[in-house]
């Protein structure tokens, strides 16, 4: 049961996110309509997830050396965050339902694995980043197959802007020793499945 | 169904296009999705010349679009009837929400969290309650359930403003109870 949970969520990169995309009943207009409401309803949320998470390593990490270079990355997922709440009346898209939830869970995840020292906060930078480059390169996938690409040309340079500045915290958290975190790999394997588990709910809810 | 009947023959269409629609409901639907887009297009335009904002546009357009049902308010009870049943629920649930939708959009509503469902969620109730308070309204030209309307929704602007009177806001339930009342009877006796 288990097992088959984590294969829907783990959803390798040949998967399509949408069912619908591959139905023939559906106008295409339908379908990218459906599509563009589903990415900027999970893109918002996660920005919002991002943001709480640099707050909640802030929180903790904000005196230390390491503080600055948060707060840079903090400061760029707050651009994000406006740029979303910017699109969300423009494409008429419905926010996640789940928002207050994903605040919490953000701001714990930030705190918690702050808590844990400085290379555990980086590590859990470079999981979230890693799993959200990710799933922007497969909306981007989406986004390319069904969406008009004149019209919607903001969206998608948007998306590839903010897929570049994710790698780029996910570099940077490799580079702040993320590596020498503890419990290193099994650490991000259990945030990575909760951004999935995320990804999959904040897309339907 | 009989009145699509009815309004193919009309039309001169032969017998067999009654196989297009689905079931009666498909009449209603098409009616609330026509006056949900004539509330849109109203809203623009009172947007445009007059400049109203905020409560008062939102006002105006719900009054325009029950002004819109009121015509067919002796059969309407027969409409929220079968919006009820399970089949048409889902596609009734989806058109009121999209009234909300299309009026706050109207109004230029930015909210891009939690208030965006608490705004549309108040605003679908509000209506629906006038709806039903408008099948037990026997005031000429329905002022009443105008008067109903504004009440409600200056009470959910300004929750500091003075509350309606305790005697008002019973009556008022007693006719929008009395009203839910006639819609099961009707959901209950119709086949």
């Amino acid at each position: 049961m288990s097992r088959l949970l984590s294969r829907v969520i783990i959803r390798p990169e040949s998967r399509r996110c949408l069912a619908t995309l591959t139905s023939f009943e559906k106008k295409p207009e339908e379908k990218t309509r459906e599509l563009i409401d589903r990415i900027i309803r999970v893109d918002q949320a996660g920005e919002l997830a991002a943001d709480r998470i640099y707050a909640g390593q802030m929180a903790v990490l904000g005196r230390t050396d390491v503080g600055p270079t948060i707060q840079h990355m903090w400061d760029e997922e707050k651009a994000h965050l406006a740029k979303f709440n910017e699109l969300i009346p423009k494409y008429r898209a419905r926010p996640s339902a789940l928002l207050p939830v994903w605040n919490i869970a953000g701001f714990a995840l930030g705190a918690g694995t702050a808590l844990l020292g400085k290379e555990a906060a980086m590590a859990c930078t470079v999981a979230v980043e890693s799993v959200i480059g990710e799933h922007y390169n497969n909306q981007l996938r989406d986004l390319m197959e069904h969406a008009d690409q004149t019209k919607d040309k903001d969206l998608i340079e948007t998306i590839k802007k903010f897929r570049d500045d994710e790698n780029e915290h996910h570099d940077t958290g490799l580079a702040n020793n993320a590596e020498q975190a503890p419990f290193y790999r099994n650490l991000t394997g259990v945030i990575k499945f909760g951004c999935r588990l995320g990804i999959y709910l904040a897309e339907r809810i | 169904m009989e009145a699509i009947r009815a309004g193919m023959q009309a039309c001169n269409q032969p017998a067999s296009t009654e196989s297009l629609f689905y079931n009666g409901y498909d009449l209603v639907e098409y009616f609330m999705r026509d006056a949900n887009a004539k509330m849109v297009a109203y809203m623009n335009e009172l947007a445009t010349k007059e400049n109203l904002q905020g409560t008062a546009l939102l006002l105006d357009g719900l009054k325009y679009r029950l002004k819109l049902v009121i015509p067919y308010a002796s059969t309407w009870e027969q409409a929220l009837a079968q919006k009820g049943l399970p089949p048409n629920a889902k596609r009734a649930w989806r058109s009121l929400l999209d009234l909300a939708s299309d009026a706050w959009f109207s109004i230029g509503d930015t909210s891009t969290d939690i208030k965006w469902y608490t705004k549309r969620l108040s605003i679908a109730t509000i209506y629906r309650s006038a709806e039903i308070y408008m099948l037990q309204d026997k005031s000429p030209d329905k002022i009443n359930t105008m008067h109903f309307l504004e009440r409600h929704l200056g009470d959910y602007e300004a929750t500091g403003v003075v509350r309606p009177s305790m005697s008002q806001s019973l009556s008022d339930t007693a006719q929008v109870a009395s009203g839910l009342l006639t819609v099961v009877r009707t959901m209950t006796t119709r086949r």
